[in-house]
């Protein structure tokens, strides 16, 4: 069993545990199961929505389930039944989805149920614990009723939020990288979504109970299409990535030696971002502004871009000429606006010279954000091949930034991306090419080959 | 003289719902028989709701009025009916109110919102009491009775707003499709908000104003899933029309092509009746049918020399390598293969899509590059008619241009005008940033 099987088996297991112990325990510690008519109606309306979840990227699924969840808490116990009884059994069916089955993939429905049963029955016991004495639910208690949907929304949040990060942790080794600096995005919706979830339960209870049973369908009406919404927003949100993405991909492919570039830009961007402690928004910042960073080559003539050799001063306006391009191919996406200008500065000097575009003014220090993208640029065209030069070590390349630090690039940058780099354990580069004469020379000598 | 004519009849529109709706408050007056506290606090509301609009696909196209309106009848209800004169005394005064701070607020532009919306909750409010009264509603159980008249009457409801939409959006060209669209393309924001005023209405009796919560959370939630679909949306759009630019910006094209000929595009799409998803496509695809060009910059390419075709064929490869967009690279894959060749009947598989952008896009050429008229232009394309071009959309431009006036003698270009329902593309260049000479390759 390679380490990554056995990481999943073990952790897969042991969340299934944890979800088995609580459902044990709730069951023997307050046995009272809800009313079975709303149960199960709870139980589809959950299924059907963690079967419609939204994909929030490659690895990880969210869904609105979190209302129901804390409607159906509210329910049950106001009913004087367990909630955390009611709303483990209720997310013990939620993970089973028919995609996963037909896949026969065990490792993520298995851990899922596991962790939604434990932060489920959390918050049902919190509920539990919270309305115990409110028996027949009057006006008065309103406010009560609140407040406890709110706790345990908070709840079920954070103890679903931490045992997913663990899960993705432990298995894959890996920190907060890309994809989860996103999910605070969406931590601030989770949780209004588990307060409207607690204030329609009460609605239910109360005026169901007195004679306008009716609420309840439309009250459905209100949860699909709020589900519905977030989630064409979702799925939208990702094509428009994926779009830009595939498209800088397929333009890069022109040129031979420049493929990957943009990807591995936006690697290095993340890693130095992540050593400077930015926050998730700022991080997605870079991300994108690494990704638009060289748009404007693509409207640059291709034999520039490949030349061998030193650009006459002609051509080196022409090349110049790129970091404002992306300004203008750009200027009209308003989503993109300060991403525009970090990438259209990312030629200016820490010290306040070189070129660039609307973002950077001669003679003032460009932002910290343009100063990374400067670094990382820098940094993976010195340790890839180019058609003038072969791949230098990282090492030479690290070396060689640090000779203009405080002059073309920011010291503290450059300390960043090394100390990001250790901690991976990857290392970029040619393992024995440190002369950049040579390089060239090589380069050229290739080119005579070739041609022989 | 014109001018002070439309002027007249802006002022016209605007006043005409704020005029309707004091009458009518004034009619129904006398037979009022609800609280005077209710009444008075519906009109607020109105008045307030009717500032705030829902974003939707068409603009802001439902506002806060549609949750306000529907609630309005199942408040005042007594015993087995509503009381309708109270009901249209809100309406009325509300809306009057409403429509005259609408109209005179500077940022607002005169659009139909507040006359569609009193004529809309009108219609709806005798509709539900009517079917609230019949025999057949009275037998069934009491909690659940209120559902059939509210269903029924909000469909009634959306029908009537699409209808008067469709008439002051497309001056009175009625088609069937264009109904179709209406009543599909916003219904969600619409039965979110009938969904939130019964929400309030039902549980008012239980929660007196706690309700105001209970259906305003929700309310507040979708309106900003809303919002936020809607921006990235625009977000999207903006990024492949730039994508889309970038040949032209690197001089490989004809400025303002691209957006040019999604704009024709779309209007001949329109006036074929294509699908809503099919109409996205059809922009996406008239916005990137030049984006090969940006191969041209390889000097093995310009030496060898290309076809129509290679770039068709380049830009699908590039289109292609967004995951989202495979169904725009296939139709501009098969953008310059001729409607049929001589001898053979037209190949099925080769989508209206790119049959309306290969007519679109030669059209502009034609106007721009070789500085035709719309006329000479669209005889051109006649004559390539059921050869070179679906006839089909041939004619269905020459509709489109005729009704744009691009035929008339004192017309300058053709392009720039763009009316009709859905997206304009938010692009249109003005006549004269149009390009004498283009750039070409030498």
């Amino acid at each position: 069993m390679t380490g990554l099987a056995r990481r999943r088996f073990v952790l897969a297991t042991g969340y299934v545990l944890a979800g088995l112990g609580v459902l044990a325990a709730s069951a023997v510690f307050d046995g009272r199961f809800p009313t079975f008519y709303r149960w199960v109606l709870f139980a589809i309306a959950f299924a059907v929505l963690e079967y419609n979840s939204v994909e929030v990227n490659d690895r990880m699924f969210q869904s609105s389930s979190v209302m129901v969840v804390l409607t159906a808490g509210i329910v049950f116990a106001l009913d004087g039944n367990s909630a955390a009884l009611g709303l483990a059994t209720i997310a013990a069916l939620g993970p089973l989805l028919p995609d996963d089955l037909r896949h026969r993939r065990w490792f993520q429905p298995m851990a899922n149920m596991g962790q939604l049963i434990v932060s489920a029955g959390a918050a049902g016991f919190v509920l539990d614990v919270m309305l115990k004495d409110v028996g027949f639910a009057s006006r008065r208690d309103v406010a009560r009723i609140v407040v406890a949907g709110v706790v345990a929304s908070a709840v079920y949040t954070l103890i679903n939020w931490q045992l997913v990060r663990f899960a993705v942790g432990y298995v894959y080794r890996t920190h907060d990288v890309v994809p989860w600096s996103r999910m605070s995005l969406f931590v601030g919706s989770l949780l209004t979504m588990g307060i409207l979830g607690a204030l329609l339960g009460l609605t239910i209870v109360f005026v169901a109970s007195r004679g306008d049973p009716a609420v309840t369908p439309l009250i459905l009406v209100v949860y699909l299409i709020g589900h519905l919404s977030l989630s064409s927003y979702a799925q939208l949100r990702e094509a428009h990535e994926a779009t830009l993405r595939g498209f800088v991909k397929a333009l890069e492919a022109k040129d031979l030696y420049t493929r990957g570039h943009t990807e591995r830009v936006a690697y290095f961007a993340q890693l130095t971002g992540q050593e400077l402690s930015f926050s998730g928004t700022q991080l997605e910042r870079l991300r994108w502004a690494a990704l638009i960073h060289d748009v404007g080559k693509l409207a640059v003539p291709g034999e520039l871009i490949r030349k061998k050799g030193r650009l006459s001063a002609d051509e080196y306006l022409d090349m110049k000429a790129h970091a404002h391009l992306v300004e203008e191919i750009l200027a009209e996406v308003e989503f993109l606006e300060p991403m525009v200008d970090i990438a259209s500065s990312h030629h200016s000097h820490y010290d306040g010279s070189g070129y660039g575009g609307r973002g950077h003014r001669s003679g003032t220090q460009p932002s910290l954000e343009s100063c990374i993208l400067a670094v990382a640029d820098a940094f993976d065209a010195m340790t890839s091949t180019r058609s003038y030069r072969m791949a230098l070590t990282q090492a030479f390349a690290i070396e060689e930034l640090r000779q203009h630090a405080g002059t073309q690039f920011h010291p503290d940058v450059i300390d960043a991306l090394e100390r990001g780099l250790q901690k991976v354990g990857e290392t970029y580069g040619s393992r024995n090419l440190d002369d950049e004469e040579l390089a060239r020379r090589l380069a050229e000598q290739q080119v005579v080959d070739e041609a022989v | 003289m014109r001018q002070s004519e439309v002027a007249t009849e802006a002022v016209w529109q605007r006043l005409t719902p704020s005029v309707l709706g004091a009458t009518m408050a004034a009619l129904a007056l006398p037979f009022v028989s609800s609280p005077l506290l209710y009444i008075v606090l519906g009109i607020f509301g109105l008045a307030a709701g009717a500032q705030l609009g829902v974003p939707s696909t068409n603009g802001r196209r439902f506002g806060l009025p549609v949750a306000i309106g529907v609630a309005a009848p199942i408040f005042l209800v007594e015993g087995n009916q509503v009381d309708l004169p109270s009901v249209l005394v809100v309406y009325g005064a509300g809306m009057a109110i409403g429509g005259l701070i609408f109209s005179i607020r500077p940022t607002s532009k005169a659009d139909s919102s507040a006359f569609r919306s009193l004529v809309g909750m009108t219609v709806y409010a005798i509709v539900f009491n009517l079917i609230l009264r019949s025999e057949i509603v009275q037998m069934i159980e009491d909690g659940w009775r209120v559902l059939v008249p509210l269903v029924i009457a909000a469909a009634i409801w959306l029908l009537v707003d699409t209808l008067i939409w469709i008439h002051f959006e497309e001056q009175g060209d009625f088609r069937w499709h264009t109904l179709a669209a209406g009543l599909t393309v916003d219904s969600n924001v619409f039965v979110s908000l009938v969904a939130t005023g019964a929400l309030f209405g039902l549980s008012y009796r239980t929660l007196s104003w706690l309700a105001l919560g209970v259906a305003g959370l929700p309310f507040i939630f979708a309106h900003s899933a809303f919002a936020r679909f809607q921006q990235i949306k625009r977000t999207y759009r903006q990024t492949i029309r730039a994508l889309a630019r970038i040949p032209e910006v690197a001089g490989l094209g004809e400025e303002g092509h691209a957006d040019r000929t999604a704009n024709l595009a779309l209007a001949v799409g329109h006036e074929l009746g294509l699908t809503r998803s099919n109409i996205d496509e059809l922009e996406y695809a008239a916005l990137m049918h030049d984006i090969g060009r940006i191969t041209l910059t390889e000097p093995a390419i310009i030496r060898v020399g290309y076809t129509d075709d290679d770039i068709a064929r380049w830009g699908a490869e590039i289109i292609s390598q967004a995951p989202y967009l495979e169904r725009i690279a296939d139709h501009v894959r098969r953008l310059h293969e001729p409607y049929r060749k001589p001898g053979e009947l037209t190949d099925p598989a080769i989508s209206t899509i790119s049959k309306i952008v290969r007519a679109t896009s030669a059209y502009d050429h034609l106007v721009v590059e070789r500085e035709l008229s719309a006329l000479q232009a669209i005889e051109v394309l006649h004559q390539g008619a059921a050869y070179d071009f679906d006839p089909y959309v041939v004619a269905s431009m020459r509709r489109v241009l005729e009704r744009r006036g691009a035929f008339n003698p004192g017309s300058v270009h053709p392009g720039s005008n763009h009316s009709g329902p859905g997206p304009s593309p938010s692009g249109n260049h003005p006549v004269s940033t149009y390009p004498k000479s283009t750039r070409k390759l030498s």
